[in-house]
């Protein structure tokens, strides 16, 4: 097992010094001169040239590579310009807030999708399946930013249930003390019930908005493969074992049904982590998203290419992490 | 158990399927009933019936009776249904590699029929199942009940559906194809255990196959069924000396004999009707090699032969009355 993990890491590092040169290829050609960006446009052109130079981005294209390489391998992802920080730090403070986001819009996905899904496939062609057939269509086909701007529209500014779409607490509460940088979990740590409370209602509205693709689209998944299962011969032993048709379903079927369901999770997982930059923007949720999307428009080098590689081998443990949950469920899954 | 009159029927897009068509069973306890038939006969039909196992919705089971224990099985609604299925009415399937449950312990899948049905706790039931276990003839059934179905072969899988579905001790057992899957070796163990088993527990047996031998081997009495009928039906000697319908007659000459005495097998000539399409008169008539004009409009009723013995066949029908 040990050996396995190992292994898969090791498989994984052409695949990462691949990811490396593209971003790093990518952000050279696309237009914008950051030493421009960093000058302002007036500056005089012997300012903007000594930027240039002392950035390296008069070198040829492979030293500069070569120099990037050797800087991250001293573990160092290099300096936003655009912040004034290290791109590590810009992400430490950044990332808590993502992350958070997305478990959040995954417990919800995960909470409404299976439980839809099963009910559609025992159900099947009944009116409720067909409701939430037509809904999954409707929740992968919605533009995010559309759906973030109705809920916004009717929680906040129609209903007032939610607080103002502004960031991951309201401006006059303090955050919760920093032991993981998950507000929710933090104040649930420190016993801070009133930043629990804050951040539960600051996080809802994003998290729904960033969950409904994933619900459509887990909970064809779930239908889909229950549909497969329940015809199965072990579901027929099931029952004829004389056992209720809630543990038929929900032990003998739903947990063989779960495991193509697994893939699709990590997939979701490992996309929303990336950043959702179109919800963070919306609600000004001061995540990983947003500070890539201020990057680009900066035409700031380091944090587009730290971030492209951190999120790399997230993708890349999530992976990993969803073929060793599959040994978990199922016991013909053995590595070695 | 008697089954009186077990009329099953599927919708299907073409129309409505009859896959089963008046069957009367009767089984006394302690004894083996053989069902044999083609493929498509409707065999495995009926024992899904009698167990409700088919799904809801697609089918309609309907019957004068299914009496089991001296109550009518098919009138009870499904909680109660529960009580009896895996508890005095158990059932083996065909194929041993796909029916248990690839991500449970083996243990824990008989365990759960005896902490349903008769209560048990946990580490109680898992004594018990070990014991099971030892009873089909398991080697090592301590560690076997821990392992998953996957380590197992296809005659082990078969010996745990076994012990699965002995655990409550029925009284009645369908197995439908019990040793179709399996090699021949395999087979005649497995016949041999359900046989000992149904010695020591006095458990009436269903056998649902299409394998002549088995039935010779194993049963007291044998119902041969075509298109979703009984054509025939009889004592297991009674039928081999002195079968009656033509279909019959045709099966037991398609088994290999030992004495040499024929140089080819026989074989019936079609196949099953379609059951969107079963012929107006006897439903063997376009197979039957000894057919005669009235076949094609007259329905032939079961006759009784005496001694138990009973044939579908105009034939038989004028020489009874």
């Amino acid at each position: 097992m040990i050996r396995y993990v190992l292994k898969r890491l090791l498989y994984a590092i052409p695949g990462v010094l691949g990811i490396i040169l593209i971003t790093f290829i990518l952000s050279r050609v696309l237009p914008g001169d950051p030493a421009v960006m960093i000058a302002g446009e007036q500056a005089p052109p012997d300012v903007i040239e000594n930027i240039r130079i002392s950035m390296g981005l008069k070198d040829p294209l492979y030293l500069q590579f070569f120099h990037y390489i050797r800087q991250l391998g001293s573990g160092n992802l290099g300096t936003a310009w655009h912040t004034g920080h290290l791109v590590a730090q810009d992400f430490a403070t950044r990332f808590p807030a993502t992350l958070e986001l997305t478990l959040v819009s995954m417990f919800i996905a995960v909470c409404f999708a299976i439980p839809v899904g099963v009910i559609s496939a025992t159900r099947k062609n009944s009116a409720v399946d067909h409701v939430s057939r037509v809904l999954s269509l409707l929740g992968a086909a919605i533009p995010i930013f559309w759906l973030g701007l109705v809920l916004i529209y009717i929680f906040y500014a129609k209903l007032g249930w939610s607080p103002a779409p502004m960031g991951r607490i309201g401006q006059d509460i303090n955050p919760p003390t920093h032991l993981t940088g998950l507000y929710i979990l933090d104040s649930l740590l420190t016993g801070d019930m009133v930043a629990l409370k804050e951040s539960i209602s600051h996080i809802i509205l994003p998290a729904i908005c960033l969950s409904t693709g994933t619900i459509a689209i887990v909970a064809r998944m779930v239908r889909s493969s229950m549909l497969e299962v329940i015809g199965l011969d072990y579901v027929r032993t099931a029952r004829a074992k004389g056992l209720p048709e809630r543990i038929v379903i929900y032990k003998h079927a739903l947990v063989n049904a779960l495991i193509p369901t697994l893939t699709i999770l990590g997939l979701q997982f490992g996309y929303l982590i990336g950043g959702a930059v179109i919800t963070e923007t919306i609600f000004s949720w001061p995540g990983v998203g947003s500070y890539i999307t201020e990057s680009i428009l900066a035409t700031d080098y380091a944090p587009i290419q730290g971030f492209t590689l951190v999120s790399a081998i997230l993708y890349m443990l999530i992976n990993l992490s969803v073929d060793l949950i599959y040994g978990l469920i199922d016991p013909r899954i053995r590595y070695e | 158990m008697k089954v009186l009159d077990l009329k099953t029927e599927f919708q299907t897009p073409a129309g409505v399927v009859r896959a089963v068509d008046g069957i009367n069973l009767t089984l006394y306890p302690g004894e083996t009933l053989g069902i044999v038939g083609e493929s498509g006969c409707g065999k495995s039909v009926t024992s899904l019936s009698i167990m409700g196992l088919l799904p809801k919705g697609q089918s309609r089971v309907s019957a004068q009776e299914i009496k089991f224990d001296g109550k009518n099985v098919l009138a009870m609604p499904e909680s109660q249904m529960r009580q009896i299925r895996g508890n005095q009415m158990a059932m083996i399937f065909q194929e041993p590699m796909t029916s248990l449950n690839p991500v449970f312990k083996i243990g824990n899948q008989i365990a759960e029929a005896l902490q349903f049905h008769l209560k048990m706790k946990k580490t109680e039931a898992w004594k018990k199942v070990v014991e099971l276990l030892r009873l089909v003839g398991i080697p090592r059934p301590e560690a076997i009940a821990k392992e998953y179905p996957h380590e197992l072969s296809g005659g082990m899988r078969q010996r745990v559906m076994i012990a699965m579905a002995m655990a409550c001790n029925p009284s009645v057992l369908i197995a439908d194809e019990p040793t179709t899957a399996l090699d021949v070796t395999i087979q005649a163990q497995i016949l041999n255990l359900m046989r000992k088993l149904q010695a020591e527990k006095g458990t009436a047996i269903l056998l649902i196959t299409h394998d002549l031998g088995v039935v010779a081997e194993m049963c007291k009495g044998v119902v041969v069924m075509y298109a979703g009928q009984i054509v025939e039906e009889a004592e297991v000697k009674e039928l081999f000396n002195n079968p009656k319908h033509p279909y019959t007659k045709g099966l037991l000459a398609s088994l290999p004999r030992l004495d040499g005495s024929q140089d080819r097998l026989e074989s019936i000539p079609g196949q099953v009707p379609n059951p969107l399409n079963i012929p107006k008169g006897c439903r063997f008539a376009p197979r039957c090699a000894i057919k005669m004009d009235r076949c094609d409009q007259l329905k032939p009723e079961l006759a009784d032969l005496g001694h138990r013995h009973y044939c579908r066949c105009l034939l038989c029908q004028e020489e009874d009355s």
